[in-house]
C-alpha cells in the first residue's frame, strides 16, 4: 500500500518536474523562437502520459496550460484569457494534449495486454514442456516395465478377430515372431485344451457383462512344455454400446505357480504326517500363551475336541489327572529348563471325559527367534498307556520270578550249607532230610527255569513254530503215552478216542500243551479216577481238543486268571503239586500262536474240562 | 562266655513261612547251630495264634504269603496288646529295591534277605534282634 502511494508521489512529482523543465527550456528558448511555444510542454505531457499514466499527464497538461498563459502568452506575468488568440492557442494545446494522453493510454493498455499474453504464453509453453517431459518419462517407465517383466500387451478387434501385440506375446506363447500374425485364434490355439473352453467363456462373459477379467491358464509351447500365464483384459465399446476392442496384458506366472505347488505339496505332506501319525503334534506360542496348532490325534488320545483346546489353551491342564497336576504345574513354570535342554520330557496321566486314564509322554522342543529368545514350543505327545502297562507287567514278572527262584535257592543253599558244616555227620536221619530238601528243591528249580525259558522263547517269538499237517489222533496218542507212567503212579487212567483228520500245527508245541494239561489233570485228581482226552470237528474249519478230569474243580472267579503267569487256584499248589504256575500260561501262548483259543469249563467237586481249538486241514 | 552270648542263649523264636523247606532249613540252622528253641507257623493266622500263647522272644516273618501277607500279619501283631511288644524281623525273597524300602519303613527290627547263608544266619538274626 505504502509502495503504491510512494509510486504515485513519484509519478506526480515527475509530472510537476517535467512541467517545470519544459517551462524552463521554453523560457530559455523564447527570445529566439516564440513559434516553438508549447513544443516542450507537449513533450512533457507525452512523457508523463507514457511513463506515469493518465492522471499525472492531466496534471502536466493543466500546469502547462497555466504556465503557458502566465509566462509565455502576451502579456506575460499575468493570467490573461481575454485575448481570443490566447484562448485559441490554449484550447489547441489542451486538445492536442488530451489526444496525446488518450493515445498514450491506449498504447499503455495494449502494451500491458501484450505483456500479459506473453506471460501466459510463456507459462503455457513451460507447462507443455513439463507435460511432454512427464509423458516421455512415463512412456519410458512403461517400456521399461514391459521389457523387465516380459509382459505381453495386446489388443483384439472384436469384429475382425485381428490383433495387435508386442513381441513379448510371441515369447509368452513360445512362438517365433514373424512366423505368426497376431490374432485371437493364435492365442486360443496355444491354450491348454483343458483351459480353452473356460477361457473362451470368460472372454465372452467379460464382453457381455462389460467387466474386466483376470484368469490364470496354461499354454502349451511347440516344444510341448506347459506354462502358466495370467491374462487381464478390459473390453471397450463404441458410442452405440457395441463392443469394439478388448485390451489386455499377459504375464508368465510359472515361478509363482511353482512356489504355490511347492507350498501346497508341503502343506499336503505336513497334513498327511500330522493327521495320520497317532501321536499328537502341537506348536504353541510362549507370550502370550496360545496354541497355534494341534494335530487331530488329540481328539482320539484326549477324548476332547480340538476346537475347545484352541479356544481355551489351558483346557489341557484341566485334563491332567488331579494326582499329577501339581507336579506338572511346577515343572511347566520352570522356563529355565529350556535354557540348558534342547528337549524337555514329561510323563503324566490324563483323565478323559469318559473317566478313563491314559499315560502321556510329552516331549517339548524350544523354538527360538534369531536373537535367541524363546518364542515357541513344538511338541509331540504320545499315548504310552500300553507301554506303561507292559512295563508294569514286566516289573511284576521280574518280581515274581525273582521270588519264585529265590525260594528253592534258599532251601538248597540252607540245607547244603548245614550239611557242609558237618554237624549232621553223626545224625544220618537229619543228613537224609537235608539232602532230600536239596534234591526236591533242585527239581523244582529246574522245572521253573525250564518253564520260564519256554515261555520267554514262545512270547518273544524266537521259537519259530514249525506248522505242518498233523494227524489229530497222533497228537493225542503221543501226549497220552508221555503222561501214561505218571498217571499210573497216581493210580489214574487216561482214556482217549481217535479222530480222523489233520490240523495245522507244530506237533512238538501241541504235544507240550496237551501234556501240560494232562499233567495238571493228574496233579489235581484223586486216585482211581479217570482222565479223558477227546477231539471233535467244529463248524468253521476248527478242531476242538479237550482234557477232562474228575478233580476238585476250579472256582468260577479263577477260570480266566489261571491262564496268567504264576496264577494258581491256590498258592500252595506250587509246593504241594510241584507246579511252577506257568504251565497254563505256556499252553495259552502255544494255542494263541496257532491262531486258536483256550478256555476251561469247571464245576467244583465234579471236575474241569480244558478245551482248545486248532485250525483243521 | 561273655554277657552277650549269655543273653543270646535260650531264645524262643517263631518262624513264619508258607514254604515248608524254608521253615525246615531255618529251624535246623537256629536249633542246631545256635541251640535256640524254634516254633514254626505256615501262615499269618497261625503265627498270631502262637504269638499269643507262647512267650516268644522274636518273630522271623516271611513277607510273601498267600492269604494274610507278612505285612498284614505284622500290623495285626502290632495292633494286639498281647503281641505288640514282640520284635519282628522280615524274611523276604523280593529283589526290587522299591519293595525293600517299604519294608524298612515298617515297625520291624530288620529285614533278612533270601537266599541267606545258613552259617551266618544265627549271627544275622542276633544282630537284627540286638541279642
Amino acid at each position: 500500500m505504502r509502495r503504491i502511494q510512494s509510486r504515485r508521489v513519484i509519478h506526480y512529482g515527475l509530472a510537476i518536474g517535467m512541467t517545470l523543465l519544459a517551462l524552463l527550456i521554453t523560457l530559455a528558448l523564447l527570445p529566439w523562437n516564440d513559434r516553438m511555444v508549447g513544443a516542450f510542454f507537449y513533450l512533457a505531457v507525452l512523457m508523463s502520459a507514457r511513463y506515469s499514466g493518465i492522471r499525472p499527464a492531466i496534471v502536466v497538461m493543466i500546469l502547462s496550460t497555466l504556465a503557458l498563459n502566465y509566462f509565455v502568452l502576451e502579456p506575460s506575468a499575468q493570467f490573461s484569457l481575454y485575448k481570443p488568440n490566447n484562448i485559441l492557442q490554449l484550447c489547441i494545446f489542451n486538445f492536442v494534449s488530451i489526444s496525446i494522453i488518450i493515445m498514450m493510454a491506449r498504447f499503455r493498455s495494449s502494451k500491458t495486454r501484450i505483456e500479459q499474453l506473453n506471460q501466459q504464453l510463456q507459462s503455457d509453453i513451460q507447462a507443455r514442456e513439463q507435460a511432454e517431459s512427464a509423458l516421455r518419462e512415463s512412456e519410458a517407465y512403461r517400456h521399461l516395465a514391459v521389457d523387465l517383466t516380459h509382459i505381453g500387451v495386446w489388443e483384439f478387434d472384436v469384429r475382425t478377430g485381428k490383433a495387435v501385440w508386442n513381441e513379448n506375446m510371441f515369447h509368452l506363447m513360445g512362438l517365433v515372431p514373424d512366423q505368426y500374425r497376431p490374432s485371437y485364434a493364435v492365442c486360443a490355439e496355444r491354450a491348454h485344451p483343458d483351459d480353452r473352453a473356460l477361457m473362451e467363456h470368460l472372454f465372452q462373459d467379460s464382453i457381455a457383462n462389460r467387466t474386466d477379467f483376470a484368469q490364470e491358464y496354461r499354454v502349451i509351447h511347440p516344444d510341448t512344455s506347459v506354462h502358466w500365464l495370467m491374462i487381464r483384459a478390459r473390453p471397450l465399446y463404441d458410442q452405440d454400446g457395441h463392443p469394439t476392442r478388448v485390451l489386455g496384458v499377459l504375464l508368465n506366472i510359472d515361478p509363482f505357480k511353482q512356489a504355490e505347488f511347492a507350498r501346497r505339496d508341503s502343506d499336503e505332506k505336513f497334513r498327511q504326517l500330522a493327521e495320520n501319525i497317532q501321536d499328537v503334534f502341537w506348536i504353541s506360542e510362549i507370550n502370550p500363551s496360545r496354541l497355534i496348532y494341534v494335530s487331530p490325534a488329540y481328539e482320539t488320545v484326549w477324548g476332547r475336541g480340538v476346537q475347545d483346546l484352541y479356544q481355551n489353551f489351558y483346557e489341557w491342564i484341566d485334563a491332567i489327572h488331579p494326582d499329577d497336576r501339581d507336579r506338572m504345574m511346577q515343572a511347566l513354570q520352570n522356563d529355565q529348563q529350556y535354557q540348558s535342554e534342547s528337549v524337555v520330557s514329561y510323563e503324566y496321566r490324563i483323565l478323559r471325559p469318559d473317566g478313563s486314564i491314559r499315560w502321556i509322554r510329552n516331549r517339548s522342543f524350544p523354538i527360538r527367534s534369531q536373537t535367541g529368545v524363546l518364542i515357541r514350543l513344538a511338541g509331540i505327545a504320545e499315548d504310552i498307556t500300553h507301554k506303561h502297562a507292559i512295563e508294569q507287567i514286566k516289573k511284576d514278572f521280574i518280581s515274581i520270578v525273582s521270588h519264585e527262584l529265590r525260594t528253592p535257592l534258599t532251601a538248597i543253599r540252607g540245607s547244603l550249607g548245614l550239611l557242609a558244616t558237618g554237624i549232621y555227620n553223626q545224625k544220618p536221619e537229619r543228613q537224609a532230610e537235608m539232602l532230600s530238601i536239596a534234591a526236591r528243591q533242585s527239581d523244582r528249580l529246574v522245572r521253573l527255569v525250564n518253564d520260564i525259558l519256554d515261555l520267554g522263547r514262545l512270547e518273544s517269538g524266537h521259537a519259530q513254530l514249525k506248522i505242518q499237517p498233523c494227524e489229530i489222533t497222533s497228537l493225542i496218542q503221543q501226549s497220552v503215552e508221555i503222561m501214561q507212567a505218571q498217571a499210573q503212579q497216581s493210580g489214574l487212567t487216561i482214556q482217549w478216542q481217535p479222530l480222523d483228520g489233520k490240523v495245522a500245527a507244530d506237533p512238538d508245541a501241541i504235544i507240550q500243551a496237551l501234556t501240560n494239561l494232562l499233567s495238571n489233570a493228574i496233579k489235581f485228581s484223586e486216585s482211581d479216577r479217570s482222565i479223558e482226552v477227546t477231539a471233535q470237528h467244529l463248524e468253521g474249519g476248527m478242531v476242538e481238543f479237550s482234557v477232562t478230569d474228575q478233580g476238585r474243580g476250579i472256582p468260577e472267579d479263577k477260570l480266566e486268571m489261571i491262564f496268567e503267569q504264576f496264577q494258581q487256584v491256590d498258592a500252595s499248589d506250587s509246593r504241594d503239586k510241584g507246579g511252577t504256575g506257568l504251565g497254563l500260561a505256556i499252553c495259552r501262548t502255544i494255542v494263541e500262536q496257532h491262531g486258536g483259543q483256550i478256555w476251561v469249563k469247571s464245576q467244583l467237586g465234579v471236575g474241569s474240562t480244558f478245551l482248545f481249538t486248532l485250525r483243521s486241514l | 562266655m561273655n554277657t552277650a552270648m549269655n543273653t543270646a542263649m535260650n531264645k524262643f523264636i517263631l518262624v513264619v513261612d508258607d514254604e515248608e523247606p524254608i521253615r525246615m532249613v531255618i529251624q535246623a540252622c537256629l536249633e542246631d547251630l545256635a541251640g535256640w528253641e524254634v516254633i514254626l507257623a505256615d501262615s499269618g493266622q497261625a503265627a498270631l495264634d502262637f504269638a499269643l500263647e507262647h512267650p516268644i522272644d522274636g518273630i522271623l516273618l516271611d513277607v510273601s504269603m498267600p492269604g494274610m501277607s507278612g505285612i498284614e500279619t505284622l500290623e495285626k501283631l502290632k495292633a494286639n496288646p498281647g503281641t505288640c511288644h514282640i520284635p519282628v524281623a522280615f524274611l523276604t525273597a523280593k529283589a526290587e529295591s522299591g519293595d525293600r524300602n517299604i519294608l524298612y519303613q515298617l515297625d520291624t527290627v530288620g529285614v533278612i534277605h533270601k537266599p541267606f547263608d545258613p552259617i551266618a544266619l544265627v549271627g544275622e538274626v542276633s544282630r537284627v534282634f540286638g541279642w
